[in-house]
């Protein structure tokens, strides 16, 4: 019973090594209102680990955001769609290493 | 010289009562505008709403300054409307709009004007209350 016991922690240990943390940069454009760089922010909250590091705002109604995710749950094609399903331009920074 | 005693009543004509209705409901929608651009789409979003549509209400923020032009005059005429003292031989066809109805206006301006104001604060409140 112990040895299954074990066998099973480390399957789980394993599958939890599997799922890492990543980032990414992106651009968002658009942003021509003093909400819209919040509502970006709600609407990329709400994908599944999704979390904003940080927000540097552009020059010309456009920003970048800094965001921290889980790639086992999401990847970048998913965060991008739920800027573009508010009706805003979002695309990866190509300061975007991972 | 001859004092003349002019008795004021809360009733209005019927034409300035339906200029003022009219000013009334145009304030309303210049309220309902100028929070098109900004807090309604920040609302709509934070409520699970989603949709292209969200992209372009927040562009109506390039026409704020008309909106609130427009929303300014409405109001003004409509505050006129529903405050201005009324002497009661003006109302003695009994074409006049009953007081209640002058009270539903006033109530209707003055959401419309805190609406209105809360809007144009809204550029400066917005990083004190909201937060990535």
């Amino acid at each position: 019973m112990r040895s299954l016991i074990s066998a099973a922690a480390l399957i789980l240990s394993a599958g939890g090594a599997l799922a890492e943390e990543a980032t990414m940069k992106l651009d968002v454009t658009g942003l021509t209102c003093p909400s819209c760089s919040y509502i970006v922010a709600t609407a990329l909250k709400r994908v599944d680990t999704v979390g904003i590091v940080a927000f540097t705002e552009g020059t010309s109604d456009d920003g970048t955001y800094l965001l921290r995710y889980d790639d086992a749950a999401t990847d970048p094609d998913e965060i991008i769609s739920a800027v573009t399903g508010v009706g805003y331009g979002a695309a990866l920074s190509p300061e975007t290493g991972s | 010289m001859t004092e003349i005693d002019i008795q004021q009543t809360e009733e209005v004509p019927a034409s300035t009562a339906r200029g003022g209705w009219l000013a009334t409901g145009a304030g309303v929608l210049g309220a309902m505008a100028m929070t098109s651009c900004c807090i309604l789409p920040l609302v709509l979003v934070s409520l699970g709403v989603t949709g292209v549509f969200i992209g372009q209400l927040t562009a109506l923020y390039a026409y704020k300054w008309l909106t609130f032009g427009l929303a300014a005059g409405a109001l003004g005429y409509g505050f006129w409307a529903a405050y201005r003292p009324v002497a009661e031989k003006d109302c003695a066809s009994g074409a006049c709009a009953r007081p209640v109805e002058r009270g539903v206006m006033r109530s209707l301006l003055w959401s419309a004007l805190a609406v209105v104001l809360l809007a144009l604060a809204f550029p400066a409140l917005a990083p004190l209350i909201l937060t990535f």
